[in-house]
């Protein structure tokens, strides 16, 4: 079943926080992550989706129903909280069994479907036990059974990994997405980790100051950013305010850069973009868009090193599996994207002028 | 840092409890001690005397009804105020726990004297009742002087107790457990009565059972506002020692049972949370 939300906006009362003509769809079977920096407005969409919140305007549907005026109860909605918020007075099974239990199915069916749904999480051996007795990651997995097991018409979760420590997170993010695969659900994950986004979704959505900047797939927000601020948040970024000389040559901190500047015209300012990966050490054949400078900061990150190498007024941060020194870099036309200055960048270069 | 041997913790921690454990020895065991072998003087038969009056019976009747009921009304009133307490910024909350934990300072004998000024025959809500709506002063004001009236005057001083010990209780609950329950099916009625209700009843009922016992063992209030005109133990008490003839046998034996009953409701409260506390976790 889909979800569907239609130029949404909420404003909390009394503030101007909320959210500003949302607009979203997620099919049936699709797995699609909203990220964004805290404030953002992410966990509001969950809300408004969820029933705990009422848009100001537009309209959510489920299922090509329109749900906006449901109330929670009968959204049908799998929900999985940030802490979980299992019930401390009830066991594991007890946990699972009460959405089976609010819909009137007898005690024998809702303990069998129940513990079927623990053991589905791989907890059948604790299923005795209360929440206070089981380890975060635990708890998550009661939190997706009790969440999956009425089938729901889709998964909301909030954060669920945020309380997990780094080895448990990356587990879990396995054991989430193929719990979403079996069952075939529509699901909504927020999350402020722009990694644990782009690997577990089909869809990843960004999200600042209430609105969505951008929604593509993984790959797509990851190589063709529209904007400095999704460029930012997601995945590493070398990032430099540049101002366009021609059609050929744009003007950043770290020197004179070649790329494809059509669309632009001299004077313009615009955001130039290279990922760190794509940095190459080591002199460029043609001499084309090379630089020397010192590293300024150089990290051993098991896999790969990223260094920061100072250049001219500015920094190049790249990434490689070269453990030699390194003091050249070159930069692909290719590798180099522009982009145009968001709203509040232009603004903040103005003043500075 | 290094660590106190053992012998010379156990030394400090018993010279930190002296003091308390003079102040009980002297102001409580000592004194329960003699009039517990009051008590049992002419081999129990003050005991006897007491039990075979059906005025003790109907004492001891009316002590717990107004135990328990004044320990219902104020649980329940007391947990609504700190539900609401619970929901509102800290600020204002700390503002409002300190004007409703007042009352906790006046004694029995203000706190009837207020009621008296305020819902006796001249009071200021019965006057103005009277002005506004034609309601009877005497028959208003004989509420405040009726055995319901005692417990309502009660719950005055017994509510801010209930609210000290539910508001930090409501404060750590996670109200996510209430959402979560909606999502899943359950109504607002629905997720308080299987969600909220059992994870503080312990709570509340430790509560009903520490004002209950307040309750029971209180008697200036109750001097003040209905001198002898409502049978309850802790009047019969102070008639008895009030008088030049009493049997103190039978006083004593009195005043054993009050005690009794009081440690009883305290005891009760005590077991309850100590296994909550136990059933939490591992």
């Amino acid at each position: 079943m889909s979800v569907r939300l239609e130029n949404v906006s909420f404003t909390y009362p009394g503030t101007p926080v909320g959210v500003e003509d949302v607009s979203l769809t997620i099919d049936p079977g699709e797995f699609v992550a909203v990220i964004g920096p805290s404030g953002c407005g992410k966990t509001t969409v969950l809300k408004l989706i969820a029933g705990f919140l009422s848009p100001d305007r537009g309209r959510i549907l489920l299922g090509g129903q329109d749900a906006t005026t449901l109330p929670t109860r009968r959204r049908e909605l799998g929900i999985v909280f940030q802490n979980y918020a299992l019930f401390p007075h009830m066991s594991v099974a007890e946990n699972v069994a009460y959405p089976l239990k609010l819909r009137g199915v007898s005690a024998d069916e809702r303990r069998r479907r129940a513990l079927a749904a623990v053991e589905t999480v791989g907890l059948a051996a604790f299923a005795g036990r209360r929440p206070p007795q089981l380890s975060g990651g635990q708890q998550q997995r009661v939190a997706l059974a009790r969440a999956l097991v009425f089938a729901p018409k889709a998964l909301l979760l909030d954060e669920p990994l945020s309380a997990l420590d780094a080895a448990r997170r990356v587990e879990m993010r396995d054991e989430i997405r193929r719990l979403q695969q079996a069952h075939g659900i529509a699901t909504l994950h927020i999350t402020h980790d722009q990694e644990e986004a782009l690997s577990m979704a089909d869809k990843v959505v960004v999200m600042a100051q209430g609105r969505i900047l951008q929604a593509g797939t993984p790959s797509e927000i990851y190589e063709r950013p529209v904007n400095r601020t999704v460029a930012a948040f997601v995945g590493q970024a070398n990032l430099w305010t540049g101002r366009v000389r021609d059609a050929r040559q744009v003007e950043t901190p770290i020197g004179r850069l070649s790329a494809d500047l059509s669309g632009y015209r001299p004077g313009d300012e615009v955001c130039v973009l290279v990922r760190p990966e794509r940095v190459a050490p080591g002199p460029a054949p043609d001499g084309i868009n090379q630089f020397s400078g010192t590293i300024a900061r150089d990290r051993f990150l098991g896999s790969m090193r990223r260094f920061d190498l100072s250049v001219g007024g500015g920094t190049v941060t790249v990434e490689t599996k070269e453990t030699s020194r390194i003091d050249t870099i070159h930069i692909a036309e290719t590798s180099i994207q522009i982009l145009p200055l968001d709203a509040e960048q232009n603004a903040s270069e103005t003043r500075k002028s | 840092m290094s660590r106190a041997s053992a012998p010379s913790q156990t030394l400090l921690l018993a010279s930190l409890a002296t003091p308390g454990a003079i102040c009980l020895g002297l102001f409580f065991l000592a004194p329960l001690a003699v009039v517990g072998v009051e008590s049992l003087q002419d081999g129990g038969g003050g005991f006897s005397r007491l039990l075979s009056q059906p005025a003790f019976w109907s004492g001891l009747r009316n002590t717990l009804v107004l135990g328990a009921t004044a320990g219902a009304i104020s649980v329940v009133i007391g947990s609504l105020v700190a539900w609401h307490l619970a929901q509102i910024g800290e600020r204002m909350r700390t503002a409002l726990m300190f004007v409703i934990a007042l009352p906790l300072t006046f004694s029995g004998l203000v706190v009837a004297y207020g009621f008296i000024l305020g819902f006796g025959r001249a009071g200021f809500f019965t006057l103005t009742l009277e002005a506004l709506f034609g309601v009877d002063p005497a028959a208003f004001a004989a509420f405040v002087y009726s055995p319901q009236g005692l417990a309502f005057v009660y719950s005055y001083y017994l509510i801010p107790r209930v609210v000290m010990l539910m508001v930090p209780v409501l404060v750590n609950f996670d109200r996510n457990q209430l959402a979560a329950a909606e999502s899943l099916g359950a109504g607002r009625t629905r997720a308080i009565a299987d969600i909220l209700v059992p994870q503080v009843f312990p709570a509340a009922l430790v509560a009903f059972c520490l004002v209950a016992a307040v309750a029971i063992g209180a008697y200036g209030t109750a001097l003040a506002l209905v001198g002898s005109q409502v049978n309850i133990l802790p009047l019969q008490l102070f008639t008895a020692v009030s008088d030049v003839n009493a049997d103190y046998a039978r006083t004593a034996a009195l005043a054993m049972i009050l005690t009794l009953l009081c440690s009883l409701a305290m005891a009760v409260g005590e077991a309850v949370a100590v296994r909550g506390e136990t059933g939490k976790g591992h």
